[in-house]
């Protein structure tokens, strides 16, 4: 199945783009499209352990679940105010 | 007779501009006869870092959960802190030393919430409102790493 990925900030910056898509086992949780993502982009890899992760726009933890079509934000820790 | 429906404004506002912050203008927002107290927190962009002089601040913004988060946070505003209208404010893009980044402005019938209130909301938008701050030095630019 296909989902939607964005990145952020420092995040965005070392996979050199905003948006991909990339395809993921049907079921497969967060954690598994991350590693997907690393293999594809190496440089998202010191990052990884800062990471959080949004899927539509909501707070998830690395183990929830994905399904067809889904937005999961890679967002590194936030620095507004 | 049929009730006229009380015309009231909504008790809370939230926005991400790249236009400067008109903090006179959120104060007669959330001015209201009910409330004793109107607060405002502001954050403003410092001019150094650890002795380096900070040129400008870029602000990048995930805007659609940003304005979920701050709708949350504004929420607990009125819910939890009696707030009567709150107004949160977040610039995107490009801010120079000195402009203001955020504000946060509430009006509370007393000012002992509303003092709590104003700490509650920028300690939560600090932690989870998915803004990034990159600032831009003489001789680099680099993402802010840290809550600062």
């Amino acid at each position: 199945m296909q989902i939607e990925v964005l990145f952020f900030g420092p995040a965005r910056d070392a996979v050199g783009t905003a948006r991909t898509l990339l395809e993921v086992p049907d079921g497969a949780a967060v954690n598994r499209a991350v590693e997907l993502l690393l293999v594809r982009h190496p440089a998202l890899a010191p990052a990884r352990s800062s990471l959080r992760y949004a899927v539509n726009e909501d707070f998830v933890e690395a183990g929830a679940p994905l399904r067809a079509g889904d937005r999961l934000a890679l967002l590194p820790p936030v620095s507004g105010g | 007779v049929i009730a006229m429906p009380e015309l009231r404004a909504e008790p809370l506002r939230v926005a991400i501009q790249p236009d400067r912050i008109d903090l006179e203008a959120l104060v007669r927002e959330v001015t209201d006869p009910a409330a004793g107290a109107v607060l405002t927190f502001v954050g403003t962009v410092r001019d150094h870092k650890n002795g380096r002089r900070v040129l400008r601040i870029e602000y990048e913004v995930y805007e659609a959960m940003a304005l979920q988060e701050l709708r949350r946070i504004g929420a607990e505003l009125v819910g939890r802190f009696g707030a009567r209208r709150a107004v949160i404010v977040h610039r995107v893009g490009r801010v120079d030393p000195g402009e203001s980044s955020v504000a946060i402005v509430l009006s509370t019938p007393h000012r002992a919430e509303g003092f709590a209130a104003l700490r509650f909301a920028i300690e939560t938008l600090k932690k989870d409102v998915p803004i990034w701050k990159k600032e831009n030095f003489e001789d680099g630019e680099v993402w802010v790493q840290e809550g600062s």
